[in-house]
């Protein structure tokens, strides 16, 4: 009789020192909770006395089973969008799934663009190409292509995190600034280690209940373009261009000739020669404070005042001129917006500012010797 | 003869929750159902207790234990006892039940806010085991209930 009393005493013992032992296990555990399938059985005992003499009675054993409570965190890791250039292959962002189902699952993985934009993210203005998606393998959070080549999460144990990319190319299309895209997890059966289950489907409401089996229940929360309780998660990520894109393109044409003068001029000694070098961004954001420097080439000689600076260009030409700059790096000419000046050695130039799109042309001529 | 006697056996499974003593005058029975929440047609939710045929971390159990006196004799000194499961986490009496003594290590039992765990005080997931002391006698063919909830860690 007295052991009776005591029985769960002495079980109790054991897993109280467990407790005060690990804290931390105990908050990890409550974190996907039970494992599903664990049968909790709960036995209470009455005592009294009779007669003066003490007894027990002990009551049934009242029993039931837990069932699996499927349920996923996906978060986009480092908060920022993944920087890129126009063309760029293989450009990764990069997620996190975390199993707070507690059992064990498998997770099928979707990267999927959105064409609608997000504020949170910013302006979608184009698409990746060729998107795909990849777990992790080796767990050093860094996509590895070749290494990293598993397409779904195999059998992900409670309260487990892995890391995913999305991997993507750039198109190389001017004017394009940001791309955002999503990772959406499904959870998805387990038990074949190799093999992506089908995904989940919980247990219908309709079906009668059983305390002695494991039912599915989702109990995953609702997110942005996601359902609650269906089971998946979703979270978002951008492609942003680099803030801008300078390139310098340099073209020159011979203007005149002392044999021919105007008419088919040719670079022969005496010849006037046009350098024009235009500067162009590729976006998406404005360039500003950019200098030109170009060192005067060998056997050239600079004709003095030739100088314009921030003509719109096209093309390898210099079809409207810009502001024309002195010689000297002082002046009234250099307060207009662009500046622009000789040394002697160095042709120098100054513009404020270079919108996406609109190349700026720096123009200076040259004689032959 | 044989058949009779397993069917008496049988029977007293079914019905009668296990009896420790022939001569046990009282009978204790133990119950566990889930609360769920269950949306009212005026709008409101309320909780209702339903069998525990859906269970998953996270929800609230409620066992209720029922005493019984099958007897004629009034009985005096009656203590209910239970342990808390090992994956629950015990979250005070049930609604309208009776307050019992805690215990964290199962020995010494004493209202939640008098013990201590590791030199802090003890909260309610510290409790390893209930007792109720009942302090009436309990008459012939009588019957009284305690209950307490639990949350499936």
């Amino acid at each position: 009789m007295m052991n009776r009393i005591l029985s769960p005493v002495a079980l109790l013992a054991g897993t109280g020192a467990g407790l005060l032992i690990a804290p931390q296990a105990l908050a990890q555990q409550v974190r996907s909770g039970t494992a599903a399938g664990v049968s909790i059985s709960n036995q209470a005992t009455v005592s009294y006395s009779v007669g003066g003499s003490s007894l027990t009675t002990s009551s049934n054993t009242a029993t039931f089973v837990v069932d699996k409570k499927i349920n996923l965190a996906v978060a986009e890791l480092g908060g920022t969008p993944t920087i890129v250039a126009r063309g760029a292959t293989d450009q990764v962002t990069t997620f996190t799934v975390t199993n707070l189902t507690n059992a064990t699952q498998d997770f099928r993985l979707e990267a999927d663009q959105q064409d609608v934009s997000i504020p949170l993210l910013g302006t979608d203005d184009f698409n990746v190409t060729s998107v795909r998606v990849f777990v992790d393998s080796n767990g050093n959070g860094t996509y590895e292509a070749g290494v990293d080549r598993a397409t779904f999460i195999d059998e992900l144990a409670p309260d487990a995190t892995v890391t995913v990319f999305i991997v993507a190319n750039i198109p190389d299309v001017a004017g394009i600034t940001q791309a955002n895209v999503s990772l959406n997890a499904i959870a998805a059966n387990s038990g074949q280690a190799g093999t992506l289950g089908g995904d989940v489907v919980a247990t219908p409401l309709t079906t009668p209940d059983s305390p002695t089996t494991v039912d599915i229940v989702f109990a995953d929360d609702t997110g942005l373009l996601d359902q609650p309780r269906n089971g998946q998660q979703r979270a978002f990520d951008a492609y942003r261009l680099g803030s801008a894109v300078v390139t310098l393109r340099k073209s020159a044409r011979v203007l005149s000739d002392p044999v021919n003068g105007l008419a088919s001029p040719h670079a022969i000694p005496g010849a006037v020669v046009e350098y024009c070098i235009t500067v162009n961004n590729a976006g998406p954001n404005v360039a500003n404070g950019i200098t030109v420097t170009d060192a005067l080439p060998a056997n050239t000689d600079y004709i003095s005042n030739s100088l314009t600076v921030g003509g719109i260009g096209t093309g390898d030409t210099c079809v409207l001129n810009g502001s024309i700059e002195d010689d000297d790096a002082v002046g009234a000419d250099e307060s207009d917006p662009y500046g622009g000046s000789f040394d002697g050695a160095t042709v120098r130039a100054t513009l404020p500012s270079v919108t996406p799109l609109v190349p700026l042309n720096v123009g200076f001529r040259v004689t032959i010797r | 003869m044989i058949r009779l006697h397993r069917c008496c056996i049988a029977l007293l499974m079914a019905s009668a929750p296990v009896a420790a003593s022939a001569a046990s005058p009282i009978e204790l029975t133990a119950r566990v159902l889930v609360e769920q929440r269950q949306a009212a047609a005026d709008g409101t939710t309320r909780i209702v207790l339903v069998p525990p045929a859906r269970v998953t971390p996270g929800d609230a159990i409620v066992y209720t234990l029922i005493y019984r006196n099958t007897g004629s004799q009034p009985v005096p000194d009656l203590v209910v006892a239970s342990p808390v499961p090992g994956n629950l986490l015990y979250a005070g009496p049930a609604e309208k039940a009776a307050v019992p003594e805690v215990s964290v290590d199962g020995k010494a039992f004493a209202p939640l806010a008098q013990l201590r765990v590791d030199g802090r005080p003890a909260i309610a997931a510290d409790v390893r085991a209930l007792r109720w002391r009942i302090a009436a006698p309990l008459t012939g063919g009588a019957a009284g209930q305690v209950a307490f909830r639990a949350i499936v860690k």
